[in-house]
């Protein structure tokens, strides 16, 4: 508003019923004539009126509760990334703390030995295909190991059949199966011990461990052999004494197998 | 003075609409071009999607042509969806609404309508090499790799615009929408760029080539569709209600945390992959923080809503951008709380991921499209949609849909999750549970193919020119904002006759 | 190899930097400033605050139509 109105506008209020403390000097006062006769007024004041109906449009502020939650989120992500991020390193693939925090080479005495149910629990997945998930194979092809004599006699004609598999005739629970079984030498004697650990355990079968040590053993006794065992062999097998363990060795870490 | 005060509104006002007038008038051809092959698109992907929908139930299915073969038919409808419709719809829009925030004319007039035919061509090229057995079969990115060069020669037009469009803008606040289109358009290329040399460059091998595919397919989504869909929701829901947006400071902090988190997120996808776990580890720290990013835009755009609902009944553009944006709430919480190792476990390679990378890029974004297309059309073309029964067609067919489509592959997906972590229950036997869910599917995928149709015969009557004339320059002006904007003209007179 | 490496990183700390260029303009512009009236940049006289603006075909055909001539002549004016 460049142009102040002259105080001798003709408009101007002096005697105007508002203005009940006596009569403003309008040479004193030019902004009563200013706003007054400004045609922007009753504009200016509609703007404000209608943003006023609206107050929280636009600049609600951000609600407490929503800030804390976010200095939460923000706390929680730092901890998840301290509890699970494996250090940064490149060669730590497990996020449970426990386990990362051993194979990060922090207390490697406290390193448990191998529970060779949960090792041979995950092998078994190579075995479902035949002898099915619950150890039941399917009648008059693949035996079954849940009650199979076998299954729960010398442990050390278990490891050979692994080692190098089986061919021909078989007699098991009454049934005579003509079949191949392939070798899984390849496994580890961690894998093949926990295996036969496992079927040895589960469904109806109550037969003691086979430790790892007794599976190198006989992957040593019976290095040179090449072809598959038939039944005979087998039955003569489990009549020979096991072979000699060596002295165990150092705690087996469970690093690998993870 | 006094009678400058007077005239300026009035003056203003015409300016005002001239200028949109304008700048709608120079995004026509573009618009247009980019808009209709989107929607030529959308019906290309809708027939491959039940295609490959039906396959999943009806093996035998058309598989005597290797080229409408599961292994092929799938990854076409991928890309269809993505590169052919979404992609190109998100530039159309983002083009107009950026010369709408920015009130400047589109710049480019001849080689942005090109860079559109262009585009097309790239993807028609990638689809015919993916049908012919030429994919990468790297998912997300199995256009052949020359396609880049149809698309860099897009992108870089597309970017080029938007920058001048910037620095030619004649308001100068940039609006929340701009910042995500402006965010969006610079980081599609970076990703599509750098997730090409990482997953098909000889060098590059094993998993490495994994966390790059997901961290590309995942932010494709964050990055890129939505930026441009929250860019458009931002921009519809206060223009359409006509209310400014809840908390704009809330809203530029969702930007903001949007741009730092989301980088991170895509890794979650590799859970119990044999990655290093620090890389899983970030990737779901990332996703939960979204959580900050996704609070913000839910409560802007659900307090904007809050008793506007009544909108819905009169608008189209707002039924399809409302529906989109409590899609993107529940998509994102879900993705966040999805990305945890223990959900993970379950709900991996399953179909709950189908379900909720449709309820992200079908009920959030393809929805957020159709509303802004519903809005843009008309404007352009300057013609009313001819038909709105055909719209409630459009949208109750969609709606449902997707809604059947999501539901019940997300369920049918976790409880196939429980299934496959007991080890008592055969493979074939969770297949077999499946069946029916994935009929349902199909049966969704028909009806929201239906709303594709209808949705291409209303375009295609947009196109011939069936709908009413458009009457004056700002489009479905209302008796009500005319008449306000009469009074106040009136009453300016009668004041300045006073001061006279 | 080593170019690929060089592309992606220099590329990634570019983008990042980009961020934060973007961030400091934005300051310095005072982008974070009234943001009431940022809220409402994207209303005008034509289409203020308080006026929707989309209908379904039909439903404001004939408001427009009666909304008198000064508009219709301006879009012939403009079609011209």
């Amino acid at each position: 508003m460049s142009d102040t109105p002259k105080p001798s506008n003709p408009e101007t209020p002096a005697s105007d019923g508002e203005m009940r403390h006596g009569t403003r000097n309008p040479a004193l006062h030019p902004t009563d004539v200013e706003i007054r006769n400004s045609p922007d007024v009753l504009e200016m004041h509609q703007q404000i009126i209608r943003e006023m109906n609206e107050p929280a449009d636009g600049v609600a502020p951000t609600p407490v509760w929503l800030l804390m939650f976010f200095f939460a989120l923000i706390g929680w992500g730092g901890y998840y990334i301290a509890q699970n991020g494996g250090g940064f390193r490149g060669d730590i693939y497990n996020e449970d703390p426990a386990v990362l925090y051993r194979q990060a080479g922090e207390g490697a005495a406290a390193a448990k030995p191998v529970d060779l149910m949960a090792v041979g629990k995950r092998t078994f997945n190579n075995c479902t295909q035949c002898h099915q998930v619950n150890g039941a194979g399917i009648p008059g092809a693949f035996p079954p190991l849940d009650g199979a004599e076998r299954v729960s006699g010398p442990p050390h004609v278990l490891a050979a059949i692994l080692l190098h598999g089986l061919h021909g005739p078989l007699q098991v629970k009454g049934q005579t199966y003509n079949g191949d079984m392939p070798a899984w030498g390849q496994l580890s004697d961690e894998e093949i011990a926990g295996v036969l650990t496992y079927v040895r355990a589960s469904w109806s079968n109550k037969a003691p461990e086979v430790s790892p040590a007794l599976v190198k053993a006989m992957r040593t006794q019976t290095a040179s052999q090449t072809a598959p065992w038939t039944g005979t062999a087998l039955d003569a097998l489990a009549k020979e004494p096991p072979p000699t363990e060596e002295a165990a060795p150092a705690p087996v870490t469970e690093a690998k197998s993870n | 003075m006094a009678s400058i005060a007077v005239t300026k509104p009035a003056a203003v006002d015409s300016q005002e609409l001239l200028t949109r007038v304008q700048t709608d008038r120079s995004c026509r051809q573009t618009v247009l071009i980019y808009y209709t092959s989107a929607v030529f698109w959308l019906l290309l992907g809708s027939v491959l999607a039940i295609l490959a929908s039906l396959k999943m139930h009806i093996p035998g299915f058309l598989a005597e042509w290797e080229w409408l073969t599961f292994g092929r038919v799938r990854p076409a409808h991928l890309t269809s969806m993505i590169y052919g419709w979404a992609v190109m719809a998100a530039i159309g829009t983002l083009l107009w609404l950026q010369a709408r925030m920015g009130r400047v004319r589109l710049p480019l007039p001849l080689l942005l309508p090109v860079s559109g035919i262009v585009w097309n061509v790239g993807v028609a090229y990638g689809m015919i090499a993916i049908l012919i057995g030429y994919s990468t079969s790297t998912e997300w990115l199995e256009f052949p790799v020359p396609v880049l060069g149809f698309f860099g020669f897009c992108l870089v037009l597309v970017i080029y615009a938007s920058l001048v469009m910037m620095m030619r803008r004649k308001v100068h606040h940039t609006y929340v929408s701009q910042w995500y289109i402006y965010g969006g358009v610079l980081w599609f290329p970076f990703l599509y760029v750098s997730a090409l040399i990482l997953t098909q460059a000889p060098h590059v091998n094993g998993t490495v080539r994994a966390i790059a595919n997901w961290w590309f397919a995942h932010n494709v989504l964050g990055l890129w569709l939505t930026p441009i869909g929250l860019a458009s929701a931002y921009y519809f829901i206060p223009k359409v209600t006509g209310r400014p947006v809840h908390s704009y400071h809330l809203s530029l902090l969702g930007f903001w945390t949007l741009a730092l988190f989301y980088n991170w997120a895509g890794t979650h996808h590799l859970v119990g992959g044999p990655i290093p776990a620090w890389v899983i580890t970030v990737g779901i720290v990332g996703s939960m923080m979204m959580f900050i990013p996704v609070t913000t835009v839910a409560i802007n755009h659900h307090m904007t809503m809050l008793g506007q609902f009544g909108h819905l009944k009169t608008s189209p553009t707002l039924r399809f951008v409302v529906f989109g944006a409590m899609s993107y709430t529940l998509v994102s919480f879900h993705g966040s709380l999805a990305a945890l190792r223990s959900f993970s476990e379950v709900a991996h390679f399953t179909h709950h991921t189908i379900a909720h990378s449709h309820l992200g890029v079908y009920c959030f974004f393809t929805m957020m499209m159709f509303g802004a297309m519903y809005y843009i059309f008309p404007r352009i073309l300057r013609r009313e949609w001819s038909s709105a029964p055909l719209i409630k067609v459009h949208f109750w067919t969609t709606a449902i849909g997707s809604i059947i489509y999501v539901v019940g592959l997300g369920w049918a997906g976790l409880v196939q999750g429980w299934m496959m972590n007991n080890p008592d229950i055969a493979f074939m036997d969770v297949v077999k549970y499946t069946i029916p869910w994935l009929e349902s599917r199909s049966v969704a995928g028909t009806l929201m193919s239906i709303g594709h149709v209808v949705f291409a015969i209303l375009v295609w009557r947009m196109l011939r020119g069936d709908g009413a004339e458009q009457q004056g320059p700002t489009l479905f002006t209302t008796a009500r904002s005319l008449r306000a904007q009469r009074e106040r003209k009136a009453r300016a007179r009668e004041r300045a006759k006073g001061v006279a | 190899m080593l170019v690929v490496y060089v592309v992606i990183w220099s590329s990634a700390v570019l983008l990042g930097l980009s961020a934060v260029w973007g961030l400091v303009w934005a300051i310095r512009t005072g982008q974070f400033h009234g943001l009431r009236e940022g809220a409402e940049s994207i209303f005008d006289d034509g289409e203020p605050v308080g006026t929707p603006t989309d209908f379904f075909p039909g439903a404001a055909r004939s408001a427009a139509s009666a909304s008198g001539t000064k508009a219709g002549a301006m879009e012939e004016k403009w079609r011209r």
